[in-house]
């Protein structure tokens, strides 16, 4: 015992950190403050997934064990992404649990990973979705030890890019995921898995070779000497680099999020996946394309930005535009939920281009809310489908009757995609909106007006599929079964829990068991939005002769919708 | 402790010896003989990395020991045990292919140990014999042609290279010749190229995938060797090199795309991971040597693993999958590396090169680079789903076992990865040691 308590006290030494009591003395103290925090999280799907794939599995005789042990897995990433969101260090101005060790000395990298408040909400996102997608996925009968082993492989990936505070680890995990990711559309997915598969594998490639080529060129342009994101985001190359590598990244977010042209794959891959794999992308894989706009191209590329913002809000703008018209044009309800799960990014993106601090929070606050809505609106119309033995609208139809509950469950995603109150998504589109509306007014007039055009799509699905009148020709449906209930259910409480606690549930004014998700985006906001403050108002002339402050005095922060702690 | 440097040598000729001791008994008793040659490739590996360090040049000036030397020969040697341990059964049956193995690994130590140019095309020769012991069915005419006519075109290049600087050591090359453009010089360069292609080109993947590595090792090594020693005028064929290199990257990885045999895909896959190497080359500064050797370092091992893993004889693949977990495992993985697809090796080798290229501002030649990138996973897509996702191939049959060989042959592909920050210091003091800077 005393070897092990040597151990945690000496063993695990904790880089400078911001968390206090990552320095205690007491055995046991701090044990989660301590630097393996994040690469538990990270390590563990991947160390699982070796472990199955090493044990054989003659006739299939350990199916069952692996689904279980798959989810026992993803409850302990889940539990321990608790500890590291509950325990995040939201008032400090540093990264909690960080973790540095040398990788390639000679080109500056360094296996650094940390969480700030970006990262910790995302992290969240990926513990829940990943848990979804599990249960979602216990009635894979082929193949299922090779399934579970790419789904807690691109897990890994998935939470290793979340966490990675250096360039070169984020794109190696940012690119670990496609492998596995293509797969398991192919291997699992619908007749035309093959090709969603090629096209996920191409797109996505592409977008990582970008990221990687503007990656090397900031790496390049910073003297070749460190891909540390404290180096990189502090780094301000000339206006012309800045133009490039914003571009670069603008593309290699594109290719992900989708953005229109780039959103193909898309609308194929998340109709031919299996509905855990679909979760998966629409949840947590596509955020990641938000994610680079937030952390990349609006914190480390000012001038880049700014220039490139409009062609964002245009991209964004018009996504959501065309989502809606696919939504409409469309008479597969799976390829529906595809198109309208383009919105969210849409979203994010809009927010990234609004470049304010509101809009801003919001873009870091809808990468959660609209990946619970995009993972819940796939799950949903992929459920769906598969209860009612018909992809065609034209046969499904009369549902609300004979499958409640599933009927329900698209009712709430549909109404959580168009970022309706009571949902986690209203925060963040409110958010959004009203903080681009003064640096792209006529993105918030294509995504609103967008926005209205889903609206009228999603009404006419509800009216249709739900509440028309039965096709008599159409094989006989069934509800939901208990598992797709859970996981669909687990997705509409964290909608719903975060849209009525944003800032957390308090008893008199102090903070229970949840720190509240827009307090913690909101606790990296400042360094994401920094240097796209918006000028305080020059004071009223004053009558007393004291110094009226100077013009070149630092802008002031911009008012935040979150009272300051 | 100077003639102790030569222990890696040594064990490595004995691994010879105990393969010709392999080839004249009967296969009953080969096994054991076969296994020698593991252990002595894994003792010549280990000596190398114990005395590689000790830095010297022996048998008066021709043979150098430093930390190149010590980088590639540790290369050469991980792959011959690789081979050893997984080729086991097919050197039973074919013994002649482990004495042609052990022959191209030395010939590629001479190569990487020599300092000077009859040595290296000695070591280059060497090489090329191995693949007249195991020509494969009828091709004993087209490969002692290729060979002879390559052995030929590299012996007047090298000579060329020698009477521009007067002197057929590799190190009076700087000196002599200088910064100063040389007529001869591209000459020689094409030359040399030439001799490689032609080498190569009078091959067959299909019936001598085994020997392949060992013999690209030479010629690349012997690539790498030349272009330092006459780096100061490098900007003679550099440029024409970094193109012509990039382009074939793309080639390569669009022919793994449309190859229709695991054979071809990994095939071209590997050429794809030289023409890497030779993207580096075109650097001619340090970092870019240093990259030029982890490509060398992972390539090695993963084509090593992949080709003895495939069988040519046993086109379905699946099949193979479920009766060989351990082995399809090492298929898929030493492919993955090939590709260059994170976390492993080869994507650490070649993320290297796109970081030399940037800093040397060859972007042109990087978007190659990345093209050739992403075509090759497309490719290593298609080999992995035909190796897993057929039927219910990786439920694995009920009489399939994990056997321990291919599994540490698996865990030593992933230490190439693993082992990025040691080896990627390694091959930087190897560049440095050629005197790239």
């Amino acid at each position: 015992m005393s070897h092990l308590g040597l151990w945690l006290a000496a063993g695990a030494t904790p880089a400078p950190s911001a968390s206090p009591s990552a320095a205690a003395a007491n055995f046991g103290a701090g044990i989660f403050n301590h630097s393996f925090l994040l690469s538990l999280i990270v390590w563990t799907p991947l160390a699982a997934g070796l472990i199955m794939a090493m044990i054989p599995n003659p006739r299939g005789r350990w199916n069952r064990h692996f689904t279980i042990a798959a989810f026992w897995t993803n409850v302990a990433v889940l539990t321990l992404s608790l500890v590291a969101y509950s325990q995040f260090q939201q008032f400090a101005s540093g990264l909690s649990f960080e973790e540095r060790l040398p990788w390639l000395p000679a080109l500056g990298v360094t296996y650094h990973l940390g969480l700030d408040g970006i990262s910790a909400s995302v992290l969240m996102l990926n513990a829940i979705v990943g848990l979804v997608a599990v249960v979602a996925s216990s009635g894979v009968a082929v193949r299922v030890r090779s399934y579970w082993f790419l789904i807690l492989v691109t897990e890994s990936a998935l939470n290793g890019a979340v966490v990675a505070r250096d360039l070169f680890v984020f794109i190696l995990f940012w690119s670990a995921m496609i492998a596995p990711l293509a797969l398991l559309l192919r291997g699992w997915g619908g007749p035309g898995g093959r090709l969603a598969a090629g096209r996920l594998a191409a797109y996505w490639g592409a977008g990582a070779a970008l990221l990687l080529a503007a990656g090397l060129a900031l790496w390049a342009s910073t003297g070749a000497t460190s891909f540390d994101f404290n180096r990189i985001l502090q780094f301000a190359p000339g206006s012309r680099a800045q133009l490039v590598v914003g571009a670069l990244f603008l593309l290699a977010a594109a290719s992900r999020l989708p953005l229109i042209p780039f959103h193909r794959w898309a609308l194929l891959a998340l109709a031919e996946a299996p509905p855990g794999v679909a979760i998966l992308i629409a949840g947590s894989g596509m955020r990641l394309g938000g994610y680079v706009l937030l952390r990349f191209l609006a914190q480390t590329d000012h001038a880049g930005a700014l220039l490139l913002a409009p062609i964002l809000a245009a991209l964004a703008g018009a996504t959501v535009i065309w989502a809606a018209l696919l939504a409409f044009g469309t008479s597969d309800v799976r390829r529906l939920g595809a198109a309208l799960v383009l919105i969210p990014g849409a979203i994010t993106a809009l927010g990234v281009a609004g470049l304010s601090p509101l809009s801003l929070e919001g873009a870091g606050f809808s990468l959660f809310a609209g990946g619970m809505a995009a993972a819940l609106m796939v799950a949903a119309a992929g459920t769906l489908a598969e209860r009612a033995q018909a992809r065609d609208l034209r046969l499904v139809a009369g549902l609300a009757g004979r499958m409640p509950r599933i009927s329900w469950l698209l009712l709430v995603a549909s109404l959580a995609l168009l970022g309706l109150p009571l949902s986690a998504t209203f925060p963040a589109d409110v958010m959004i909106l009203l903080g681009a509306f003064r640096n792209q007014p006529a993105g918030v007039f294509a995504a609103v007006f967008g926005l209205l055009l889903a609206a009228a799509a999603i009404a006419w699905l509800i009216h249709r599929v739900l509440f028309g009148a039965p096709n008599p020709e159409a094989p006989s449906p069934q509800d939901s079964t208990l598992a797709e209930s859970w996981s669909l259910g687990i997705l509409v409480g964290a909608l719903l829990w975060v849209g009525l606690f944003p800032l957390g549930p308090q008893l008199a004014g102090i903070p229970l068991f949840d720190p509240g998700l827009l307090n913690v985006v909101n606790a990296s906001n400042t360094a994401v939005a920094g240097s796209f403050t918006v000028p305080a108002p020059p004071p009223h002339p004053s009558p007393s002769p004291s110094p009226s402050p100077s013009p070149s005095a630092p802008a002031a922060p911009a008012p935040s919708p979150v009272p300051s702690p | 402790m100077s003639a102790a440097v030569l222990l890696p040598e040594g064990l490595l000729v004995a691994c010879l010896l105990a393969s010709l001791v392999a080839y004249g008994r009967r296969r009953g008793q080969r096994p054991a003989a076969l296994a020698g040659v593991a252990l002595l490739a894994l003792l010549a590996l280990a000596a190398e990395l114990w005395f590689g360090a000790y830095v010297g040049r022996l048998a008066p000036g021709g043979f150098v020991q430093d930390r190149f030397a010590l980088f590639a020969k540790a290369a050469v040697l991980l792959a011959l045990f690789i081979a050893a341990l997984i080729g086991h059964g097919r050197w039973s049956r074919e013994p002649a292919l482990a004495v042609a193995a052990c022959l191209g690994a030395l010939g590629a130590v001479l190569v990487a140990s020599s300092s000077s140019a009859p040595g290296i095309w000695i070591g280059v020769a060497l090489a090329g014999c191995a693949l007249l012991l195991a020509p494969g069915r009828g091709r004993v005419r087209p490969v002692g042609l290729g060979l002879g006519a390559g052995l030929a075109l590299l012996a007047l290049g090298l000579g060329l290279l020698a009477l521009a600087a007067h002197s057929p050591q590799l190190g009076e090359y700087t000196p002599r010749i200088g910064a100063g453009v040389n007529s001869w010089l591209p000459g020689a360069g094409v030359l040399i190229a030439l001799s490689g292609l032609m080498i190569l080109g009078a091959t067959s993947w299909r019936e001598q995938p085994l020997l392949l590595p060992s013999l690209a090792g030479a010629l690349l090594l012997a690539a790498l060797r030349v272009s330092a020693a006459a780096a100061a005028s490098n900007g003679v064929w550099a440029p024409a090199l970094a193109v012509l290199a990039g382009l074939a990257l793309v080639v390569c990885a669009l022919r793994a795309l449309g190859a229709r045999s695991a054979v071809g895909v990994v095939g071209w896959l590997a050429a794809g991971q030289c023409a890497w190497y030779l993207v580096a080359l075109a650097g001619h500064y340090e970092l870019a040597g240093a990259a030029a050797l982890f490509v060398l370092a992972s390539l090695l091992a993963a084509w090593t693993a992949s080709a003895l893993v495939l069988d040519p004889g046993e086109p379905d693949l699946a099949r193979a999958a479920r009766a060989a977990p351990a082995r399809t495992a090492l298929l898929a993985l030493a492919a993955a590396s090939l590709a260059g697809l994170p976390p492993l090796g080869g994507f650490f080798a070649d993320f290297n090169v796109l970081a030399a290229l940037f800093s040397s501002g060859m972007v042109p030649i990087a978007a190659l680079a990345l093209l050739g990138w992403v075509l090759a996973l497309l490719a290593l897509l298609r080999l992995e789903a035909s190796l897993f996702l057929v039927g219910d191939s990786l439920e694995s049959r009920a009489d399939a076992r994990w056997r321990p060989a291919p599994l540490l042959a698996v865990l030593l592909i992933v230490c190439v990865a693993v082992l990025a920050n040691p080896i990627q210091s390694l091959a930087q003091l190897g560049a440095s040691a050629l005197g790239l800077r």
